[in-house]
């Protein structure tokens, strides 16, 4: 039999990043590799972490030390720290993507929903407004939103919909890496479900690759290949997410798995 | 030795349960077998023996305590036990069916599609996966109206027929059978009995648990006792 063929080259590399604000509070000793098309999810309980490693993955907060290296569209090798602040933020806009968990922190709440999403496609070059509109349009289709409501303000969205409107904007520009913070975080579970649905098939459709900060052990087992626990600061254990959860070897991983609900 | 895929070395599998006073509870240890392609290999034992917890263990679900897990590939071998996740993801992808028990639903997600989706992550055409799911699924009778439904609400038997489809759809060359037969009918055990004679036919090598001695019977080459690993 053939071996199988496995992606070689991560997408992004992390080696010992450290950002603490007092002791064993931040991120340290964290290292990893992310591969196209793969998503990882990082668990743990509040303050143990996650969303200060988020930050620094999504060039928000340098780390105090370590490396975090990203493979770029033109094949190049980039450190995103050792980058000049204006390098960094066009990497940021061409190729990452950040999801919010409230979306009124990712969308811009005073101007209609087409022109959040066109205002990112314009961030990165785009001009012609006829253009525009239609990927609009599409996006907000593809996203299940009536595209007749491209005019209308998000703020006359329920919960569900910003959050769905959240994540055209941040697709439109085709980004390659996704970052998520808790992206069904507060929605009642029906909504929940048709944005994990969503997630999934626009991940495989776009072989995006993606990072997310989750505290439910359920939307990871639906979405994440890969899973890092964290607890106070440190990974206590990573690996696939079906072993993680069936057979965790961490008496931290073992309690978290063990107080899991189910209906 | 030549024509063998499959190897388990001296395995052993404890869990160590640190929420409950760490508590050890060993399943098996010593644990050796050898598949080549075109055999299946049934596992028997009583329940909770660890017969499920070893072909968990096959398919990088559950972590291995001690021991090798090898398989042989024309480019050379891989050890389970010490893959990375990547790999096993690859293996999975390419290499390693595995028809469970229990059908882990995805949520608002077609029965069909779960059937084509081995397929489709392979890189196969869509018309070809779907068509091939159909076949399928027809061949395990599952009416043709149930195809577009999520299987969440399928009864236990229909549910078990998707998973073998999944299992099956795919012509993996090492495959792993957790009691595939336990809810089904005797004309749809016939079919599974049809659908593992092709599969040895085409090579792969398969490990199987079996409660039904007739079943059992018309697919194994070989027979492994677990009780004299269990600990």
């Amino acid at each position: 039999m053939k071996m199988p063929v496995v992606e070689t080259q991560p997408l992004l590399t992390v080696n010992n990043v450290q950002k603490l604000y007092a002791i064993n509070r931040g991120c340290q000793d964290v290292n990893f590799s992310l591969y196209p098309g793969e998503v990882l999810g990082i668990v743990g309980e509040s303050g143990s972490g996650k969303s200060t490693l988020l930050n620094c993955l999504s060039g928000q907060a340098a780390p105090n030390s370590g490396d975090i290296i990203y493979h770029t569209r033109a094949g190049e090798d980039l450190n995103i720290y050792d980058i000049n602040e204006a390098k960094r933020r066009l990497l940021m806009r061409s190729e990452f993507g950040i999801v919010k968990q409230h979306p009124r922190d990712g969308l811009r709440m005073r101007v209609s929903a087409g022109a959040n999403i066109g205002e990112r496609l314009m961030a990165v070059g785009d001009r012609h407004y006829g253009h525009i509109r239609d990927v609009a349009s599409n996006w907000l289709e593809q996203v299940e939103i009536d595209a007749e409501r491209v005019d209308h303000l998000p703020s006359e969205f329920s919960g569900g919909m910003q959050q769905r409107l959240q994540i055209a904007r941040v697709l439109a520009t085709h980004p390659r890496l996704v970052l998520m913070d808790e992206p069904t975080g507060g929605l009642d579970v029906s909504v929940q479900a048709k944005i994990l649905d969503l997630i999934r098939t626009l991940v495989a459709d776009l072989n995006l690759s993606v990072i997310m900060v989750t505290h439910d052990l359920a939307v990871a087992r639906l979405l994440c290949h890969r899973l890092i626990v964290m607890q106070k600061s440190r990974v206590v254990e990573s690996g696939l997410t079906d072993q993680i959860l069936d057979d965790p070897q961490h008496a931290y991983t073992q309690l978290l798995v063990s107080s899991v609900l189910t209906p | 030795m030549s024509s063998a895929r499959l190897v388990v070395n001296n395995l052993q599998k404890d869990f160590i349960l640190h929420t409950q006073n760490s508590a050890h509870i060993p399943v098996f240890n010593g644990f050796s077998l050898s598949v080549n392609a075109g055999e299946c290999a049934v596992l028997l034992g009583p329940s909770g023996m660890g017969k499920s917890t070893f072909l968990k263990c096959l398919y990088g679900n559950y972590k291995i305590t001690s021991g090798s897990i090898t398989l042989y590939f024309e480019e050379g071998d891989i050890d389970i036990a010490t893959c990375s996740p990547e790999w096993i993801h690859g293996l999975r992808r390419q290499t390693i069916g595995y028809v469970s028990q229990f059908l882990r639903v995805i949520p608002r997600v077609a029965a069909i599609d779960l059937v084509a989706e081995p397929l489709l992550i392979q890189g196969i055409d869509k018309d070809t996966a779907y068509q091939q799911a159909a076949t399928l699924l027809a061949r395990l009778h599952i009416p043709e109206k149930l195809w577009a439904l999520s299987p969440t609400t399928f009864s236990g038997g229909e549910q078990q027929r998707i998973n073998i489809a999944r299992g099956f759809i795919a012509d993996y060359p090492v495959l792993l059978l957790d009691e595939p037969t336990a809810s089904l009918d005797a004309k749809n055990r016939a079919v599974v009995v049809e659908l593992i004679h092709e599969a040895k036919a085409k090579g792969a090598a398969i490990v199987g648990i079996f409660h039904d001695e007739d079943v059992r019977d018309k697919v194994a080459d070989n027979v492994i006792d677990l009780v004299e690993f269990v600990t």
